[in-house]
Protein backbone atom coordinates (compact mmCIF):
# COMPACT_ATOMS: atom_id res chain seq x y z
CA UNK A 1 0.00 0.00 0.00
CA UNK A 2 1.48 3.34 -0.98
CA UNK A 3 -0.18 6.24 0.83
CA UNK A 4 2.74 8.64 1.31
CA UNK A 5 2.55 8.47 5.09
CA UNK A 6 5.36 6.46 6.59
CA UNK A 7 3.60 5.45 9.81
CA UNK A 8 0.53 4.26 7.91
CA UNK A 9 2.64 2.17 5.55
CA UNK A 10 4.47 0.38 8.34
CA UNK A 11 1.15 -0.27 10.13
CA UNK A 12 -0.30 -1.75 6.96
CA UNK A 13 2.77 -3.94 6.56
CA UNK A 14 2.57 -5.35 10.09
CA UNK A 15 -1.21 -5.84 9.84
CA UNK A 16 -0.88 -7.87 6.67
CA UNK A 17 2.08 -9.90 7.96
CA UNK A 18 0.14 -10.70 11.16
CA UNK A 19 -2.95 -11.76 9.24
CA UNK A 20 -0.91 -13.94 6.91
CA UNK A 21 0.80 -15.63 9.87
CA UNK A 22 -2.51 -16.34 11.63
CA UNK A 23 -3.99 -17.72 8.40
CA UNK A 24 -0.93 -19.95 7.86
CA UNK A 25 -1.28 -21.44 11.34
CA UNK A 26 -5.00 -22.04 10.77
CA UNK A 27 -4.24 -23.65 7.41
CA UNK A 28 -1.91 -26.08 9.17
CA UNK A 29 -4.62 -26.87 11.75
CA UNK A 30 -7.07 -27.55 8.88
CA UNK A 31 -4.59 -29.99 7.36
CA UNK A 32 -4.29 -31.73 10.74
CA UNK A 33 -8.08 -31.97 10.91
CA UNK A 34 -8.14 -33.53 7.44
CA UNK A 35 -5.63 -36.16 8.60
CA UNK A 36 -7.60 -36.89 11.80
CA UNK A 37 -11.09 -37.04 10.29
CA UNK A 38 -12.60 -40.52 10.71
CA UNK A 39 -14.89 -40.42 7.66
CA UNK A 40 -14.50 -39.31 4.08
CA UNK A 41 -16.99 -36.46 4.52
CA UNK A 42 -14.84 -35.05 7.34
CA UNK A 43 -11.82 -34.86 5.10
CA UNK A 44 -13.82 -33.21 2.32
CA UNK A 45 -15.17 -30.57 4.74
CA UNK A 46 -11.68 -29.67 5.92
CA UNK A 47 -10.31 -29.60 2.37
CA UNK A 48 -13.10 -27.15 1.52
CA UNK A 49 -12.09 -25.01 4.53
CA UNK A 50 -8.47 -25.05 3.40
CA UNK A 51 -9.57 -23.79 0.00
CA UNK A 52 -11.39 -20.85 1.61
CA UNK A 53 -8.36 -19.91 3.71
CA UNK A 54 -5.98 -20.08 0.76
CA UNK A 55 -8.36 -17.77 -1.09
CA UNK A 56 -8.19 -15.20 1.74
CA UNK A 57 -4.37 -15.51 1.76
CA UNK A 58 -4.15 -14.87 -1.99
CA UNK A 59 -6.51 -11.87 -1.76
CA UNK A 60 -4.49 -10.42 1.13
CA UNK A 61 -1.29 -10.82 -0.84
CA UNK A 62 -2.92 -9.12 -3.83
CA UNK A 63 -3.84 -6.07 -1.76
CA UNK A 64 -0.51 -6.05 0.08
CA UNK A 65 1.72 -6.27 -3.00
CA UNK A 66 -0.67 -4.25 -5.22
CA UNK A 67 -0.63 -6.94 -7.89
CA UNK A 68 -4.15 -7.11 -9.31
CA UNK A 69 -3.46 -10.29 -11.30
CA UNK A 70 -3.32 -12.24 -8.02
CA UNK A 71 -7.07 -11.63 -7.65
CA UNK A 72 -7.65 -13.42 -10.96
CA UNK A 73 -5.70 -16.36 -9.56
CA UNK A 74 -7.96 -16.21 -6.53
CA UNK A 75 -11.11 -16.45 -8.70
CA UNK A 76 -9.68 -19.43 -10.56
CA UNK A 77 -8.70 -21.06 -7.28
CA UNK A 78 -12.28 -20.67 -6.02
CA UNK A 79 -13.68 -22.33 -9.14
CA UNK A 80 -11.19 -25.20 -9.06
CA UNK A 81 -11.73 -25.96 -5.37
CA UNK A 82 -15.52 -25.98 -5.94
CA UNK A 83 -15.05 -28.38 -8.85
CA UNK A 84 -12.71 -30.59 -6.80
CA UNK A 85 -15.24 -31.00 -3.98
CA UNK A 86 -18.04 -31.84 -6.43
CA UNK A 87 -15.98 -34.34 -8.41
CA UNK A 88 -14.55 -36.04 -5.31
CA UNK A 89 -17.95 -36.46 -3.64
CA UNK A 90 -19.54 -37.80 -6.83
CA UNK A 91 -16.70 -40.26 -7.43
CA UNK A 92 -16.71 -41.53 -3.84
CA UNK A 93 -20.49 -41.97 -3.91
CA UNK A 94 -20.25 -43.93 -7.15
CA UNK A 95 -17.52 -46.19 -5.80
CA UNK A 96 -19.52 -46.83 -2.62
CA UNK A 97 -22.64 -47.75 -4.61
CA UNK A 98 -20.69 -50.22 -6.72
CA UNK A 99 -19.20 -51.81 -3.61
CA UNK A 100 -22.66 -52.15 -2.03
CA UNK A 101 -24.28 -53.78 -5.05
CA UNK A 102 -21.40 -56.25 -5.33
CA UNK A 103 -21.01 -55.92 -9.06
CA UNK A 104 -20.40 -52.99 -11.33
CA UNK A 105 -23.84 -51.75 -12.38
CA UNK A 106 -22.60 -50.22 -15.57
CA UNK A 107 -21.37 -53.56 -16.89
CA UNK A 108 -24.71 -55.20 -16.12
CA UNK A 109 -26.67 -52.53 -17.96
CA UNK A 110 -24.25 -52.76 -20.81
CA UNK A 111 -24.67 -56.51 -21.22
CA UNK A 112 -28.47 -56.26 -21.05
CA UNK A 113 -28.46 -53.57 -23.69
CA UNK A 114 -26.14 -55.65 -25.81
CA UNK A 115 -28.45 -58.67 -25.61
CA UNK A 116 -31.48 -56.60 -26.55
CA UNK A 117 -29.63 -55.08 -29.45
CA UNK A 118 -28.44 -58.45 -30.63
CA UNK A 119 -31.98 -59.87 -30.65
CA UNK A 120 -33.28 -56.76 -32.44
CA UNK A 121 -30.56 -56.97 -35.11
CA UNK A 122 -31.24 -60.66 -35.66
CA UNK A 123 -34.97 -60.01 -36.12
CA UNK A 124 -34.26 -57.19 -38.54
CA UNK A 125 -31.92 -59.36 -40.55
CA UNK A 126 -34.47 -62.15 -40.77
CA UNK A 127 -37.13 -59.69 -41.94
CA UNK A 128 -34.83 -58.22 -44.54
CA UNK A 129 -33.91 -61.63 -45.85
CA UNK A 130 -37.58 -62.54 -46.05
CA UNK A 131 -38.49 -59.32 -47.85
CA UNK A 132 -35.60 -59.70 -50.28
CA UNK A 133 -36.61 -63.26 -51.00
CA UNK A 134 -40.20 -62.15 -51.46
CA UNK A 135 -39.26 -59.43 -53.93
CA UNK A 136 -37.06 -61.88 -55.76
CA UNK A 137 -39.94 -64.30 -55.91
CA UNK A 138 -42.29 -61.54 -57.20
CA UNK A 139 -39.84 -60.56 -59.93
CA UNK A 140 -39.52 -64.16 -60.96
CA UNK A 141 -43.27 -64.53 -61.09
CA UNK A 142 -43.63 -61.35 -63.22
CA UNK A 143 -40.98 -62.66 -65.62
CA UNK A 144 -42.90 -65.83 -66.07
CA UNK B 1 -6.67 14.26 4.06
CA UNK B 2 -4.44 12.26 6.34
CA UNK B 3 -7.23 11.61 8.80
CA UNK B 4 -9.39 10.10 6.05
CA UNK B 5 -6.67 7.57 5.24
CA UNK B 6 -6.43 6.64 8.90
CA UNK B 7 -10.22 6.23 9.12
CA UNK B 8 -10.16 3.96 6.07
CA UNK B 9 -7.37 1.94 7.66
CA UNK B 10 -9.25 1.49 10.93
CA UNK B 11 -12.53 0.54 9.21
CA UNK B 12 -10.85 -2.00 6.95
CA UNK B 13 -8.83 -3.44 9.82
CA UNK B 14 -11.98 -3.88 11.88
CA UNK B 15 -13.67 -5.86 9.11
CA UNK B 16 -10.52 -7.90 8.46
CA UNK B 17 -10.05 -8.73 12.13
CA UNK B 18 -13.73 -9.70 12.43
CA UNK B 19 -13.19 -12.10 9.54
CA UNK B 20 -10.10 -13.54 11.23
CA UNK B 21 -12.10 -13.98 14.45
CA UNK B 22 -14.74 -15.92 12.51
CA UNK B 23 -12.05 -18.13 11.03
CA UNK B 24 -10.66 -18.83 14.51
CA UNK B 25 -14.18 -19.70 15.74
CA UNK B 26 -14.57 -21.98 12.73
CA UNK B 27 -11.33 -23.85 13.51
CA UNK B 28 -12.19 -24.22 17.20
CA UNK B 29 -15.69 -25.51 16.49
CA UNK B 30 -14.40 -27.91 13.82
CA UNK B 31 -12.15 -29.43 16.47
CA UNK B 32 -14.75 -29.32 19.23
CA UNK B 33 -17.88 -30.70 17.56
CA UNK B 34 -17.87 -34.43 17.06
CA UNK B 35 -20.12 -35.27 14.14
CA UNK B 36 -19.62 -34.47 10.48
CA UNK B 37 -22.88 -32.63 9.91
CA UNK B 38 -22.27 -30.36 12.93
CA UNK B 39 -18.76 -29.66 11.74
CA UNK B 40 -20.08 -28.89 8.29
CA UNK B 41 -22.30 -26.20 9.78
CA UNK B 42 -19.27 -24.49 11.33
CA UNK B 43 -17.25 -24.81 8.12
CA UNK B 44 -20.07 -23.31 6.05
CA UNK B 45 -20.21 -20.33 8.44
CA UNK B 46 -16.55 -19.64 7.75
CA UNK B 47 -17.01 -20.20 4.04
CA UNK B 48 -19.69 -17.54 3.63
CA UNK B 49 -19.58 -15.08 6.52
CA UNK B 50 -15.86 -15.25 7.33
CA UNK B 51 -14.64 -14.79 3.79
CA UNK B 52 -17.34 -12.16 3.21
CA UNK B 53 -16.15 -10.06 6.16
CA UNK B 54 -12.43 -10.39 5.41
CA UNK B 55 -12.83 -9.63 1.71
CA UNK B 56 -15.03 -6.62 2.58
CA UNK B 57 -12.17 -5.39 4.76
CA UNK B 58 -9.72 -5.87 1.91
CA UNK B 59 -12.09 -4.01 -0.43
CA UNK B 60 -12.21 -1.05 1.95
CA UNK B 61 -8.42 -1.05 2.27
CA UNK B 62 -7.97 -1.29 -1.49
CA UNK B 63 -10.18 1.63 -2.48
CA UNK B 64 -12.30 1.78 -5.61
CA UNK B 65 -10.60 -0.25 -8.35
CA UNK B 66 -11.25 -3.06 -10.74
CA UNK B 67 -9.61 -5.26 -8.11
CA UNK B 68 -12.41 -4.37 -5.70
CA UNK B 69 -15.00 -5.59 -8.19
CA UNK B 70 -13.07 -8.83 -8.61
CA UNK B 71 -13.00 -9.32 -4.84
CA UNK B 72 -16.78 -8.77 -4.82
CA UNK B 73 -17.06 -11.39 -7.57
CA UNK B 74 -15.20 -13.90 -5.40
CA UNK B 75 -17.60 -13.28 -2.50
CA UNK B 76 -20.67 -13.68 -4.73
CA UNK B 77 -19.27 -16.82 -6.30
CA UNK B 78 -18.61 -18.35 -2.88
CA UNK B 79 -22.13 -17.47 -1.72
CA UNK B 80 -23.46 -19.44 -4.68
CA UNK B 81 -21.04 -22.37 -4.60
CA UNK B 82 -20.67 -23.07 -0.89
CA UNK B 83 -24.26 -24.32 -0.30
CA UNK B 84 -23.97 -26.60 -3.32
CA UNK B 85 -20.78 -28.23 -2.09
CA UNK B 86 -22.20 -28.49 1.45
CA UNK B 87 -25.27 -30.24 0.04
CA UNK B 88 -23.12 -32.70 -1.89
CA UNK B 89 -20.97 -33.46 1.16
CA UNK B 90 -24.10 -34.07 3.24
CA UNK B 91 -25.41 -36.43 0.57
CA UNK B 92 -22.06 -38.22 0.62
CA UNK B 93 -22.27 -38.56 4.40
CA UNK B 94 -25.80 -39.99 4.15
CA UNK B 95 -24.70 -42.47 1.49
CA UNK B 96 -21.58 -43.65 3.31
CA UNK B 97 -22.92 -43.54 6.87
CA UNK B 98 -22.30 -46.81 8.66
CA UNK B 99 -25.34 -47.55 10.84
CA UNK B 100 -24.82 -47.79 14.52
CA UNK B 101 -23.30 -45.01 16.56
CA UNK B 102 -24.63 -42.74 19.27
CA UNK B 103 -26.34 -40.51 16.68
CA UNK B 104 -28.50 -43.39 15.50
CA UNK B 105 -29.13 -44.26 11.91
CA UNK B 106 -29.32 -41.62 9.22
CA UNK B 107 -32.49 -41.88 7.14
CA UNK B 108 -31.71 -42.78 3.56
Amino acid sequence: MSSGIHALETTYYFLFIGILMVLGIMLFLCLLRACMGPTVADRLVSVNMMGTMVMVIIATLAVMMEESYLVDICIIYAMISFLAVIVLSKVIMGVRKEEESGETPREKEFTEEMMEEKEFVEEMMEEEVREALGEYGKEKREDE
Amino acid sequence: MEILLWIRFILGTLFLLAGMLLFVVEIISVYKLDYVLDRMHAAATGDTFGIGLSLTGLMILNGLNLTTLKLLLIVVFLWCSSPVSSHLIAKLEVATHEGEDKYGEVEK
